[in-house]
């Protein structure tokens, strides 16, 4: 079954943005079980290749952006968007324990709390004098330029 | 049940850069590993944020000294899909050239460190001299033994003659006579066999499920590979074999990548010899970034490497999110622990290839060598460290 299939199934509209890029608009309650339909009926064929987390201030979201590599078919881009002052979401490492580091990062960059995943800490990539609560990934974490 | 634990790193016997690897362990066998990093974060993903998105061109190639042409090839991608620019034929054949020529030299580097790891250093140091055959070839292409910015928006900047391609192909001939020598070792030589086999063994199902990219994932039997998946540059029209094996243990990882630089050298000789004629970058570069969304992959010699762009249609890129193999590799490498011996750690660790400044990049700590000072964003914005 492909992967395209399995997620018109759930009901999810899915846009091809290009050959192998799908693109699909995602509430935060059910992404999880479209992650773990999508593990279960593709034998497994599916890694989480990247989450990317994007700050967007000015409509008072966070995107999260979960970038699934179907193997030797096509890159699922599930669209999450989370609110600015209180970002949570369900883990989808009792699935895919690989996609770990890309909780982390989102945990520690950008403060989205994943819910379920106890081995989230702080600071993993942050230096150890930055205070705790600081996302330097957010927009207005300023970077200094000369 | 009280274990030991013995601090492997941050200044690391495997490999020479920073990372601490917790390793707990009862008598010999190890119980749990637990990889800490963030030693060498420099801020990349913000950096590109408040530069302009030609400026980043550069930056990204200097996320990682080894394979700096594959981040710089990922980002073009990324941009020129926003752009809707097509690359020229010839421009897209001779990335793959120089892709191929960098997996080439990446692959002979990383054999040759297993071998200094396992106590094989007459091995070191002959593929260390024979790599070199390769680096001066970059440097014949592209003007640069390692940091080459090579890559343009829309193509590329240096041309190759047919002068420059006979050398390549008469020193690939040398390169490969000596990798198959390489080959015969590492298939035959028993003290290295018995070091690699069965340590660090993972099944296909758990290297997709733990998300393990690269020469591990086809290590262990899982067809996967951006060139062939998802073909980029001139990947589609230029023939190559997928390598993988089914052993999942290290000395397979370490096989693949042997087999792999084969079937590099059999991909440069196809380029040079059906190197397509044409421009090799557009006239002018766009100074203008529109808005829009991409998502480029590309095989680095690690594995599976994503550029994630958002452009609001300023310069500066509104987000780029870079994503190393090593990144995956790296962190999720506990399970590949499970069961091993002390001893085998650093074998099991340097199977993976892994690549620490490919890792850590999303923030500013730099501890350097020796004084062990940690500076802070504001230091490093100030450019007390140049680079």
């Amino acid at each position: 079954m492909s992967a395209v299939k399995v997620l018109r199934e759930m009901g999810v509209e899915v846009k091809e943005v290009r050959p192998r890029r799908y693109v699909c608009e995602v509430p935060r309650e059910k992404l999880h079980s479209i992650v773990s339909s999508l593990v279960r009926k593709l034998d497994g064929k599916v890694y989480a290749s990247s989450i990317v987390g994007i700050d967007r201030p000015e409509e008072g979201v966070i995107e999260l952006s979960y970038n699934l590599w179907v193997l030797g078919e096509c890159l699922v881009s599930l669209r999450v968007k989370l609110p600015r002052d209180a970002p949570e979401i369900e883990t989808i490492t009792d699935v895919l324990p690989g996609a770990y580091p890309h909780e982390l990062e989102a945990f520690d960059l950008l403060g989205v709390k994943f819910i379920g995943n106890d081995k989230l800490r702080e600071p993993a990539f942050k230096p150890e004098d930055m205070p705790p609560g600081t996302y330097p990934l957010r927009k207005d974490w300023k970077l200094e330029v000369r | 049940m009280s274990y030991i634990e013995i601090p492997v790193g941050p200044q690391h016997p495997a490999l020479h850069e920073p990372i601490l690897l917790r390793v707990k362990v009862d008598g010999e066998q190890v119980v749990e590993v637990e990889p800490v990093v963030g030693y060498n974060h420099r801020g990349i993903e913000k950096l590109c944020e408040v530069n302009s998105f030609i400026r980043d061109l550069y930056i990204c190639g200097r996320v990682c000294g080894i394979c700096n042409i594959v981040h710089a090839t990922c980002y073009a991608q990324a941009i020129e899909e926003i752009m809707g620019r097509e690359v020229p034929p010839r421009a897209a054949y001779l990335r793959v050239l120089v892709n191929e020529l960098e997996r080439i030299h990446s692959h002979m580097l990383i054999l040759a460190v297993m071998a200094e790891i396992v106590g094989f250093e007459s091995l070191f140091m002959l593929m260390m001299r024979d790599r070199e055959r390769v680096m001066m070839l970059k440097e014949l292409v592209t003007g640069n033994r390692v940091l080459a910015d090579y890559i343009i928006f829309g193509g590329v900047k240096r041309d190759v003659t047919p002068e420059k391609a006979e050398k390549i192909k008469r020193e690939l001939d040398y390169v490969e006579q000596r990798m198959k020598y390489y080959k015969s070792v590492f298939e035959e030589d028993y003290a290295l066999r018995r070091r690699l086999e069965d340590t660090g063994r993972i099944s296909a199902g758990d290297a997709v499920k733990y998300c393990f990219v690269g020469p591990v994932a086809r290590g262990s039997g899982v067809k996967t590979d951006v060139r062939k998946e998802d073909p980029y540059a001139a990947y589609d029209e230029v023939p190559f074999e997928l390598i993988t094996f089914r052993e999942g243990d290290s000395w397979a990882r370490m096989m693949v990548r042997v087999e792999e630089t084969f079937q590099s050298i059999a991909m440069i000789r196809y380029v040079l010899d059906h190197l397509p004629q044409g421009e090799i970058a557009p006239k002018a570069i766009p100074r203008k970034l529109p808005p829009g969304e991409a998502i480029a992959r590309a095989e680095a010699p690690r594995g599976e490497l994503t550029y994630h762009i958002v452009s609001n249609g300023k310069p500066m890129p509104y987000r780029v999110k870079i994503r190393t193999p090593s990144f995956l590799n790296i962190i999720n490498s506990p399970v590949l622990f499970e069961n091993a011996q002390i001893a085998d750690v650093p074998v099991i660790f340097a199977s993976l290839d892994p690549c620490i400044s490919c890792m850590d990049r999303v923030l500013v700590v730099d501890v350097r060598k020796g004084k062990a000072k940690v500076f802070s964003m504001k230091q490093l914005s100030r450019g007390e460290l140049r680079w």
